[in-house]
């Protein structure tokens, strides 16, 4: 498969869809490893998949760290991935799964920002950024997001490590054993922050449920 | 808020996926080309060779054609051309090669026993 280079200006779009339908072969199925290994040997197609592959998932999770906050998030993925490029030569198969890998790399940076920043902040998301839009109606649309708001207002009001290992577990659906190589704790202390973090979660949106509607739809 | 209004929320969040721009998905896709080893490509022997059927589809209309001209040739000027036609590599001639000179060959071939 000829590479396809994306360059700034006319055609990015067609050349990202023609990216992102690569990931509808067989390639796209492969492990993160497996790609990393044929990143290292200088296969340019590994390189566009595991780009598409995990620059949304990182991203994703460094906004909910980072309080909604898509600058500082996208800084974090850029980071983050240079530091896989550059390990991926050296990398060992067997040794560290990519994906806790990445999530370390990321949680870490995600801390140091919040550190040097010393404060708590809450940014609600722009409208539409983070909403499907599968032609729901304004009012439906209003609510999610709403929803995704006030879920990240709870995220943002959690300590630290909760927060990670909640957004970690419950939105990014890594494993116990996978979180604990990522934070870098044993899986008990991971069943821990998490539990303690979603009742920490809970009691901070109980007040919200019916604006949240939960009530009307009785779930 | 119960467990399962939680995790409705967390399965709408994890529904509602990171849709990150155009132009940062650009800049990630050149940064990881731009940091990534470039591969090593065994150097291969050019080797220039037609396919069978394409070798005889060049090859019998040049045979042919010669072949037919020499006939011409030969026919229309009668025997004494073939000492011409020797002369202009038509004809292949006959050449003698004395590989040791001043013995018979016989002789050579006796004296190595």
């Amino acid at each position: 498969m000829a590479p396809a280079r994306v360059i700034a200006g006319g055609g990015e779009t067609f050349r990202l869809l023609r990216m992102t339908m690569a990931l509808d072969t067989g390639e796209a199925g492969e492990s993160d490893e497996v790609l990393v290994a044929r990143y290292a040997a200088g296969d340019r197609v590994a390189a566009r998949l595991l780009t598409l592959r995990l620059v949304p998932r990182l991203l994703g999770f460094a906004r909910r760290m980072l309080g909604g906050d898509g600058a500082e998030a996208e800084d974090v993925v850029q980071e983050t991935l240079l530091r896989l490029w550059k390990a991926a030569p050296g990398w060992r198969p067997g040794e560290m799964q990519v994906r806790a890998w990445i999530y370390r790399v990321a949680g870490n940076l995600c801390t140091d920002r919040l550190r040097v920043q010393s404060r708590r902040r809450h940014q609600p998301m722009e409208a539409g950024e983070e909403v499907a839009d599968g032609g729901a109606s304004a009012a439906a649309q209003m609510l999610e997001r709403d929803r995704m708001a006030a879920l990240q207002a709870g995220l943002d009001a959690l300590p630290e490590r909760q927060r990670q290992a909640v957004i970690l577990r419950h939105i990014e659906g890594l494993s116990n054993p996978e979180i604990a190589v990522a934070m870098e704790i044993g899986v008990e202390a991971v069943e821990s922050l998490t539990a303690r973090g979603k009742r920490a979660l809970a009691a901070v949106l109980a007040g919200q449920k019916a604006a949240l509607g939960f009530e009307d739809e009785g779930v | 808020m119960t467990d399962k209004e939680l995790d409705a929320l967390f399965s709408e969040a994890r529904i509602a996926k990171a849709d990150p721009s155009v132009d940062f998905m650009a800049r990630m896709l050149d940064q990881a080309y731009a940091a990534q080893p470039v591969a090593v490509v065994p150097q291969r022997a050019v080797v220039v060779q037609k396919s069978g059927w394409r070798s005889w589809l060049v090859g019998w209309p040049a045979g042919l054609t010669t072949a037919a001209l020499s006939g011409l040739w030969l026919g229309f000027a009668g025997p004494g051309v073939a000492d011409v036609a020797g002369g202009l590599g038509l004809v292949e001639a006959a050449q003698t090669v004395e590989m040791f000179p001043g013995y018979d060959t016989a002789d050579v071939i006796l004296s190595e026993g």
